[in-house]
């Protein structure tokens, strides 16, 4: 703002697609049918993922192509494949990443020694389960994992490359539950006698507080540290600033290194700005300039690698093992595995209809059965906006579910 | 009701009589009254329905006839094959069901129980119910959500009897129509109560006092006197609350977004046609759908009106 | 031994209180609830008060969140409702006795298409009237929502009702043969009578107004436009005790006390009014129902 100051840019934040509320494509499609307002936001600040693409390609088409006004230099720097949230079908760039939210493994230092020593952390879901059944026998109350939220679909299927939102053309997506990376996960989660137990079903910001001290070990988003586990306010139950340290994620049951993520930011830029370059400019140095991207504006990691030293650089004391806990981060968001989305159905919101229900009550369901009706949701969202579904899953290939 | 105007005017009262003039006729101005004075007075409502009523509806309909290959029942058609269909008339439908039985039960009970009482004993009651229709709508949501939570909510021992330890819980799938129904027995039954009272005053109590003479106690009274004479309000009250439980929106919206969508987006028909309309910029099935809600609605209507036969004109 | 009287009033009585406190103890959490902290709101009996320096906590959260956005909001609301119940009252009114004291051709297909529009789903023209408000310039003006609210067929048809039940034939008849024109028949007997009736139908059109969702959020674009049944779904979405996301993106110093308290003074207004029209109200419906 300083260097443009007769840029006169409007920006707003929103939710965006949150579980398919779609408060961007509502006014989005209004706009197109009415003309733009002069008054229209020039950049948009979007939580959600799944918006870019579907609103910079037919039939919204309203986001400024970036790779005109952002220099290629820069467009490259970003970390991974987090761009491909970002980058439509014909290869333009409608977005810029803020920050990423890709999962590591947290965990509660102080604990794992206590309960293990100087033993390595696990670095695959099974060593995490076989702790989870020293913890469930040794030290009843503990916690290793979390089935019960409401986005745990991007820790579990994602995480381990389960194909149920995976993009293979144009308006096309496999979703496909029989696949051995969906099976092998839910048979191993299912199977290991901790759901309920040493894998709770608590919901993570459940209103009764999430008990935080009682997470050994945990798979989540890397702003989990901050808003899960350690600041009191957001987490009244929380641990202690320099409790937690993140580690690399696990590997994914097919001995992928690959992980999910949950949430980060995106810039968005109206193509119906009357200023498209200061728009453009604005949005560049949002998600890319220090003085943003810094661990006390901002709790995600900046998605900008270059920015991404000297955010974890300025750590302190904030987590335990600072110097790991950087190296995971920067680790996962280039881990990000690039088959689940976008598309313009929130997957969340299908968890959160099917899975989380089952799970949680009592008494509870399994992973394995409640994934087929996951997987017909996504199937439903996914011919609601007419996409073609491919699955060699007899009950995703019949309609409205007869074959389930 | 008895007609103000019959006894101006002899001519027509001889003709009235008759009962052989066609009953357009019957509105023609009295002799020695202004032609043109009762246009002056629904002039301005007449605009406003041809402008905000009438007009949107043609308009509406328009929309859900037109595809790219001219007027058809197309988007009818595409709109009844897409998998959330049904369900979300079903589940409407069950909501409906569940919500208009409890509350004709409830609401002709709770207006005949306090209907009996002392006067600002039953006015304070009266007062209490209908205390929540100030908050229809988001606020309602809003404050249920905090109910239906087991940590927060006065009515956890409810919640905890059926083993429920999380909002999520509370609002599966199959517990949405009750939750539903609750939530608009909640804000709406107060109105009706008072409706219902209202109408009780009416009961004229010589026919009260002659039922007790005659041995019948308070149920008998209740039933066999007062309820065939509240009758056509009860029927008043399931006409519009069917109506507007037809346009179910709000609170599945809301509850979805506070539940991170475990009531999908799609749950009630109005929610389809709005994610049609504005996430998928497919406005034509979204009218589609919109026109089966209003001839649905519209059918009931016209046929409890003839049978009830509410709302006479004269 | 009770009784027969007596048991059925206890029983009465008790199965009335049951039912009081479903209606009241959520209003009363609601109140109660911005007197305490999140942490407290979980933690302690629902019912429990905090205290007022946690009131006041809370009330500054809410009010300076992004800038008085929430009293904008209140401000939106009182506009839009206002705006509309003025227009309400003064096109039912006339309508209702035009429909029920005067005497015109298509009076009663009139009266038909009222009853008939009362029952469409109001959702069904939503897009309609905003494509409608496009043409004419006016999506994101005030007017764009006073216009749709201040179309009241429900008011009309109550006035129709009260009007010919309520106004004695004689007194029309002599005000007529003493040569009063129909406006002055109106002016001088109606009107003075018409008090309940213009409460009733204000009431009504008010609490409508104030509680509408649907047609606000279309017509309007913008944060700053939103009346606040609008608003308050967004405050749920950028909470963090609702959404976990949001505790990503920069300060969230929304929680359920500061929703409570959003959700109050998003009720404040219609519930005094409640509270005000109870005799009018009572009274307007009493009339109207005396002579069937």
């Amino acid at each position: 703002m300083k260097a443009n100051p007769h840029a006169n840019i409007k920006w707003v934040i929103y939710n965006g697609n949150e579980n398919g509320t779609g408060v961007l494509q509502s006014k989005f499609a209004l706009w197109n049918r009415i003309g733009w307002p002069s008054d229209a936001p020039d950049v948009m600040f979007d939580s959600q993922n799944y918006d870019a693409v579907q609103l910079g390609t037919a039939p919204y088409n309203d986001l400024l192509n970036l790779k005109n006004y952002v220099p290629a230099s820069v467009l490259k720097n970003y970390a991974g494949d987090s761009m491909s949230a970002c980058t439509t079908p014909s290869g333009e760039i409608v977005c810029l990443r803020n920050d990423t939210a890709a999962d590591v493994l947290w965990v509660n230092q102080g604990l794992y020694t206590q309960f293990f020593g100087k033993a390595p952390v696990p670095t695959t879901w099974g060593g995490i389960v076989a702790d989870g059944l020293t913890i469930k026998k040794s030290h009843p109350g503990y916690i290793v994992g979390d089935i019960g939220d409401e986005f745990d679909d991007d820790f579990i299927y994602w995480g381990n490359g389960c194909p149920l939102d995976r993009v293979v053309g144009p308006n096309t997506v496999e979703i496909d539950p029989t696949n051995p990376a969906c099976t092998k996960i839910d048979s191993l989660l299912d199977n290991s006698g901790l759901e309920g137990n040493a894998i709770t079903t608590t919901y993570v910001f459940a209103a009764g507080g999430f008990p935080a001290a009682k997470v050994v070990m945990m798979v989540g988003p890397l702003w989990y540290g901050t808003a899960v586990f350690e600041n009191g306010e957001k987490a009244p139950h929380g641990v202690p600033d320099g409790t937690m340290a993140a580690y690399p994620p696990p590997l994914s049951v097919l001995g992928q290194p690959i992980t999910g993520a949950l949430g980060g930011g995106l810039w968005l830029v109206s193509s119906h700005s009357s200023q498209p370059a200061a728009a453009a400019a604005f949005a560049e140095y949002m998600s890319t300039s220090p003085n943003i991207q810094n661990v006390h504006v901002d709790a995600g990691l900046p998605d900008y690698a270059p920015d991404q030293a000297s955010y974890v650089a300025a750590f302190g004391s904030v987590f335990a093992e600072p110097a790991t806990t950087g190296k995971a981060w920067e680790t996962a968001a280039s881990e990000v595995w690039d088959g689940w989305g976008p598309t313009p159905w929130s997957t969340d919101a299908a968890w959160a209809s099917t899975v989380v229900p089952g799970v949680t009550s009592t008494p509870p369901s399994t992973l394995g059965k409640e994934i087929n009706s996951f997987a017909l949701a996504l199937a439903n969202d996914a011919r609601l906006a007419g996409w073609t579904v491919q699955s060699s899953s007899k009950c995703i290939n019949s309609f409205g579910g007869s074959g389930c | 009701m008895t007609d103000p105007l019959v006894t101006v005017a002899p001519g027509e009262h001889a003709s009235a009589r008759r009962g052989r003039r066609p009953r357009w006729r019957r509105d023609r101005p009295p002799a020695g009254t202004s032609r043109s004075a009762g246009y002056f007075f629904v002039a301005l409502y007449v605009a406003m329905l041809a402008c905000l009523g009438v007009a949107p509806t043609v308009y509406a309909i328009s929309l859900a006839l037109r595809t790219p290959d001219g007027l058809s029942f197309a988007n009818f058609v595409n709109s009844y094959h897409l998998p959330q269909f049904i369900p979300a008339f079903k589940h409407v439908l069950l909501f409906e069901a569940i919500w208009l039985v409890s509350q004709s039960v409830l609401v002709v009970g709770l207006a005949l129980t306090v209907h009996n009482l002392a006067r600002r004993v039953s006015a304070t009651f009266r007062f209490i119910f209908y205390l929540p229709g100030a908050m229809a709508g988001a606020a309602s949501v809003v404050i249920w959500l905090f109910m239906f939570t087991p940590t927060t909510s006065p009515f956890a021992f409810i919640l905890h009897a059926l083993h429920y330890t999380l909002l999520a819980n509370t609002v599966t799938p199959n517990n949405l129509p009750v939750l539903f129904a609750i939530m608009a027995f909640w804000t709406g039954a107060g109105g009706w109560i008072v409706v219902m009272h209202g109408a009780l005053n009416n009961v004229p109590t010589e026919l009260i006092e002659a039922a007790e003479i005659d041995g019948s106690n308070v149920l008998q009274t209740a039933l066999r006197i007062k309820l065939p004479l509240i009758r056509k309000w009860i029927v008043y009250m399931l006409v519009l609350s069917f109506a507007a439980g037809t346009q179910l929106f709000v609170e599945p919206q809301i509850l979805g977004i506070a539940t991170g969508g475990e009531v999908p987006p799609q749950w009630s028909p109005n929610q389809l046609a709005y994610y049609l309309a504005f996430q998928l910029d497919r406005f034509n099935e979204a009218a589609a759908i919109s026109v089966d809600l209003l001839v649905f609605g519209l059918l009931v209507a016209v046929v409890i009106v003839w049978r009830g036969k509410l709302f006479e004109v004269q | 031994m009770l009784s027969r009287r007596h048991a059925y009033r206890f029983v009465a009585i008790l199965v009335l209180l049951g039912f009081a406190a479903f209606f009241f103890v959520p209003i009363i959490w609601l109140l109660l609830a911005p007197t305490k902290t999140d942490s407290q709101i979980i933690d302690q009996t629902p019912l429990a008060f905090g205290s007022f320096g946690t009131f006041g906590h809370t009330f500054h959260d809410l009010t300076t969140y992004e800038g008085d956005l929430v009293l904008t909001w209140l401000k939106n609301s009182a506009i839009y409702s206002f705006g509309g119940t003025a227009l309400a009252v003064l096109t039912a009114i006339p309508a209702g006795y035009g429909l029920a004291l005067t005497r015109f051709i298509g009076r009663r297909a009139l009266l038909a298409i009222t009853l008939v529009v009362m029952i469409v789903p109001a959702t069904a023209l939503v897009l309609p009237l905003f494509l409608e408000a496009n043409t004419v310039h006016l999506v994101g003006t005030v007017w764009s929502l006073v216009l749709p609210f201040g179309f009241f067929p429900f008011g009309v048809y109550l006035a129709y009702i009260y009007f010919s039940t309520t106004i004695p034939k004689d007194l029309l008849g002599a005000a007529r043969i003493d040569g009063a024109g129909e406006w002055g028949v109106f002016r001088r007997i109606a009107l003075p009578l018409a008090t309940p009736i213009v409460g009733l139908v204000a009431f009504f059109s008010f609490v409508a107004n104030w509680n509408n969702y649907y047609l606000p959020f279309v017509m309007t674009y913008d944060n700053s436009q939103y009346p606040l049944q609008v608003g308050l779904p967004i405050l749920l979405g950028s909470s963090p005790s609702i959404n976990p996301v949001a505790a990503t993106g920069g300060q969230a110093v929304i929680y359920r006390p500061e929703l409570a308290m959003a959700t109050i003074i998003a009720i404040a207004p219609v519930l005094i009014v409640f509270l005000f029209a109870q005799r009018t109200l009572v009274a307007g419906m009493l009339a109207g129902s005396t002579k069937e």
